[in-house]
């Protein structure tokens, strides 16, 4: 379980994250919902340690995390735009010890993609796969992904939708920040709603379904008013 | 193990600016050498043909010319440049190379040892080239004077020796050799730190960039002057040993600074 005790996040005089605690447990689904700005991005980035809380915990099954357990998938590459994608393999297997070159080639393989191709020459949903590709490709048991689905086609999206219920991403736990909640709504077991850097609900998605009969959005349109 | 795969990839990313470098700095030093040499001859002819000269070229008014000073400054900003943009340049653009250097499960400092020791590899790989390239220098231009039956005075150690700018290249012995790796470790380590600190705060201020600066600036001026207070009371041997302590703890101090903000602080 990843648990984020207590985290604050100021950028010069704004507060970006005022205190905010969660959990995501391992082979669940977690979205971070909310509208721009509220923080969802840093709060992913700061779990990683690229952006650090300035107050705050974060655990990994109880331990601080290790990198070698949690892997991120931001929404834009993270490799020079020269390098081709079989530049970024060689990289991550020199680097990243969990790296495993069988399920990239499956990936590579499910997502159509050409090992031989420059970053700086695919298209944004392309992108978005390679990145995918990569992050769970390090076989880690959480993998936390930041808007995966931002401006890409249809096509791209429904690909990445399939993976998640695939037996790829099976026993692994996912945190995922995402505008477009309805494409995998029926996927996410639990959600955590953002405003303003505090959260604002924190619900199991099948109860509120269930009990309430309201989807993730008629929960977002109560609390965003929108 | 993994600083070499790091240092590999670093050195592969240089190495196109670094040869473009290298070779630039050659082209520029044989293409004022056959400028010097032609213009040097022709003058000497004319003299000749109306008296007799009463002097003696010599390899250090050569060095002493303005394009061979200037190709050298030129590489010296090169890697003073060098040494801010390593860094810079993982974290240009949106897709920020530093991420996944920073992502990578692997001590941080790994990051920081491989783009140091690329930093010296250039280095010393490019007092490597301007030893050579001196040395065909010195052969070329006292072969086609003696050809041209003009006399060249003093050797080549000679006008070496009397070059401040090229003392770090052929240092007097193997003590000055270290002192100056040392002195030039030291100049990119207060470099790294300076990035590391901008960087880790650029995102919470503006004044990034002077607050590094001034942390810096404060690191470099409080032993300066205290220095300056216990010079006169010291003896020599004495003051060689705090200016060593000084260097030592400079270099340990910029290191720890670097560590604490690329572990903890930085921010991408």
């Amino acid at each position: 379980m990843i648990e984020v005790l207590g985290v604050k996040k100021r950028y010069r005089k704004k507060q970006v994250i005022e205190e905010v605690s969660f959990t995501a447990q391992k082979g669940e689904i977690t979205c971070l919902i909310g509208l721009n700005g509220t923080g969802k991005s840093t709060i992913l980035k700061g779990i990683m340690g690229l952006t650090p809380f300035d107050q705050g915990t974060v655990l990994v099954d109880g331990k601080p995390i290790d990198l070698n357990r949690v892997a991120f998938v931001p929404d834009h590459s993270t490799f020079p735009i020269h390098f081709t994608i079989e530049q970024c393999e060689a990289f991550m297997r020199d680097f990243y010890p969990k790296f495993d070159p069988k399920l990239f080639a499956r990936l590579v393989d499910e997502f159509k993609l050409f090992p031989e191709d420059k970053l700086n020459e695919l298209s944004k949903g392309t992108l978005a796969k390679v990145n995918l590709a990569l992050g769970i490709a390090q076989d880690p048991d959480y993998l936390l992904l930041d808007e995966p689905f931002s401006g890409i086609d249809v096509f791209s999206k429904e690909q990445i939708v399939e993976l998640f219920s695939s037996d790829i991403m099976e026993d692994r736990g996912v945190l995922i920040t995402t505008h477009e909640i309805e494409d995998i709504e029926y996927l996410v077991d639990k959600a955590v709603m953002l405003n303003r850097g505090r959260i604002v609900r924190e619900f199991d998605v099948e109860d509120v379904r269930f009990i309430h009969g309201k989807s993730i959005v008629d929960v977002m349109r109560e609390e965003y008013g929108a | 193990m993994n600083l070499l795969k790091l240092l590999g990839w670093e050195v592969e990313r240089a190495t196109k600016p670094y040869l473009i470098l290298i070779t630039l700095l050659v082209v520029a030093q044989f293409a004022w050498l056959g400028f010097f040499l032609w213009s040097e001859t022709n003058m000497y002819e004319e003299i000749r043909r109306t008296g007799t000269p009463d002097y003696v070229l010599t390899f250090a008014n050569y060095l002493g010319g303005t394009p061979f000073i200037l190709s050298i400054g030129v590489a010296v900003a090169a890697m003073v440049f060098f040494s801010f943009w390593i860094w810079y340049r993982d974290f240009q653009g949106r897709g920020t190379f530093m991420m996944r250097l920073l992502l990578m499960p692997q001590k941080r400092m790994i990051v920081f040892g491989a783009k140091l020791v690329t930093m010296m590899l250039m280095i010393l790989g490019l007092f490597s080239v301007q030893w050579i390239a001196l040395k065909l220098q010195y052969i070329a231009f006292s072969s086609w004077l003696d050809s041209q039956m003009i006399p060249v005075g003093g050797s080549f150690e000679q006008a070496i020796r009397f070059d401040g700018a090229l003392s770090p290249m052929y240092p007097a012995s193997f003590v000055n050799f270290l002192i100056h790796q040392v002195l030039i470790v030291l100049v990119i380590l207060f470099i790294f730190a300076f990035v590391l600190i901008e960087r880790s705060l650029w995102q919470r201020t503006l004044w990034s960039p002077i607050i590094a600066i001034l942390m810096l600036g404060a690191l470099i001026a409080v032993p300066v002057t205290a220095f300056f207070f216990l010079e006169s009371r010291l003896f020599m041997d004495e003051m060689m040993v705090v200016v060593g302590l000084g260097l030592m703890g400079w270099m340990s101090v910029t290191v720890w600074l670097s560590r604490l903000y690329l572990t903890k602080k930085l921010s991408v």
